[in-house]
């Protein structure tokens, strides 16, 4: 009786096949996601409003840049876990150059950005051209560019911590709304889709995500340079 | 606006907590004592910062390396922060002792940070050697970890009577009749030194003794 009821209501076969679509990979963490808001919005008393949101926003934008060039990577079929260190150094980057240099925000973002090069650069050199092994040698420069950072943040935190921006431009980037919605989530999502219609609408892009091992030095140092780009509105925040 | 024990660089309203520079200042001179001229050890002390951009760390700082400018022979081999992280100060000091041996003392930032600290000059068996001097809220862990020989000196700035200032603070913010930002107040909780032959159990208090 039990197993009629079982056959005759459950929906296996439309579960299977919707399992097997080329999508369903990408839909079950989407579909986690929403769950989960759906989920706190109703047990956290504050978490739907606007402020909350927004604050979120602005964090999700932080490790959204992030993803994107460990996204970019990973398409391609190699792996970066230096990504968190060149991003502290970053951020240190901006903050010594806007907070205590006292440089205009648009040459501390070239700044920035050529650090992002460089790591990338030393990255990709050892990977693309001299063929090492991608997990270890990432490994390795993570723990080189963590270790640069603390010996540089060490020697900067009193200026770092006495000195402030004048600069509108900087809280724009760090504390600024367009329409409502927190500027670095914009910019993220610009940059997200930006990436998108390149991987998938551009020669260059297939031949990203085509080959995996082939352009593995191209990789990185795009990555590198995708999630940097918007560095000085993450830098802000720290 | 009232502000609680780790002061920023911009003032407030009020101030209840510890005078950061004083601190520094007694625990120099501990170090001085302990390492300098007359005491014919090697001079060479360790410094463990705790929060890079906290302003108490740059209090103290100002306050050791002004009193080590007067003591030529005292040495700071290493300055490094420990982010009030036991593990962290614990590997730390591992490394310098490695290095130099023949240390001296450690100035840390905070007791609960800098028993990482003790723990490895113990395990490197040079307690008698290495004098660690460090601040903390006078908590019977404190206590403790000095009758066990972590902790050489614990320069205490009395957490609960903090408590006690603060809400005398609060109560007067509320009820003056003066507009916000109009008065300035700095209470600075007195100092207690905890080592050894000085603690008791009326200065280390527990969370029981509070309720």
């Amino acid at each position: 009786m039990l197993a009629q009821l079982r056959y005759r209501y459950f929906p296996d076969h439309l579960i299977g096949e919707i399992l097997t679509k080329r999508w369903i990979d990408n839909a079950i963490p989407f579909l986690v996601l929403l769950v989960a808001i759906v989920v706190f919005g109703i047990l956290l008393p504050g978490f739907l409003t606007i402020n909350n949101l927004s604050d979120l926003g602005r964090q999700f934008a932080e490790f959204g840049l992030i993803v994107l060039g460990l996204t970019i990577v990973m398409i391609s079929g190699g792996i970066d876990l230096s990504v968190a260190s060149v991003y502290t150094l970053a951020v240190l980057l901006s903050l010594i150059c806007v907070n205590v240099e006292g440089w205009p925000v648009g040459l501390s973002f070239l700044a920035v950005m050529a650090l992002g090069v460089v790591c990338g650069s030393i990255n990709g050199y050892l990977i693309g051209y001299l063929r090492l092994r991608a997990f270890l040698t990432t490994l390795v420069t993570l723990i080189i560019f963590r270790s640069i950072y603390d010996i540089v943040f060490l020697r900067t935190s009193t200026a770092i911590i006495s000195s402030l921006s004048d600069s509108d431009l900087w809280t724009f980037i760090g504390e600024g709304t367009v329409l409502g919605v927190p500027f670095t989530l914009v910019v993220t999502a610009v940059i997200a889709i930006a990436w998108h219609i390149v991987l998938s609408r551009t020669r260059p892009g297939w031949r990203l995500t085509g080959s995996a091992a082939r352009g593995a030095r191209h990789i990185t140092r795009a990555s590198r340079c995708a999630a940097q780009f918007a560095q000085p509105t993450s830098g802000r925040q720290s | 606006m009232l502000q609680v024990n780790l002061e920023t660089v911009n003032p407030t309203n009020t101030y209840a907590g510890a005078d950061w520079v004083k601190v520094g200042l007694i625990e120099a001179q501990a170090l001085v004592d302990h390492c300098g001229k007359e005491s014919g050890k090697s001079g060479k002390v360790a410094i463990l910062e705790g929060q890079p951009t906290a302003a108490s760390n740059l209090y103290e700082l100002y306050a050791y390396y002004h009193v080590f400018a007067d003591h030529p022979e005292i040495q700071v081999v290493a300055d490094q922060a420990a982010t009030y992280d036991p593990a962290k100060a614990r590997a730390i000091t591992e490394t310098v002792l490695q290095q130099h041996p023949d240390l001296c003392g450690i100035v840390g930032n905070w007791d609960n940070q800098d028993v990482g600290a003790g723990a490895a000059v113990q395990a490197a068996g040079k307690s008698g050697q290495v004098f660690i001097v460090t601040s903390g809220g006078g908590s019977k862990t404190g206590c403790d970890n000095i009758s066990k020989g972590l902790l050489s000196e614990i320069v205490s700035y009395d957490v609960p009577l903090q408590g006690d200032a603060l809400n005398q603070a609060i109560v007067e913010l509320l009820l003056s009749p003066a507009k916000a930002g109009a008065i300035q107040t700095t209470y600075f909780t007195p100092l207690t030194l905890q080592t050894k032959d000085t603690i008791s159990p009326r200065q280390c208090w527990t969370f029981d003794d509070l309720k």
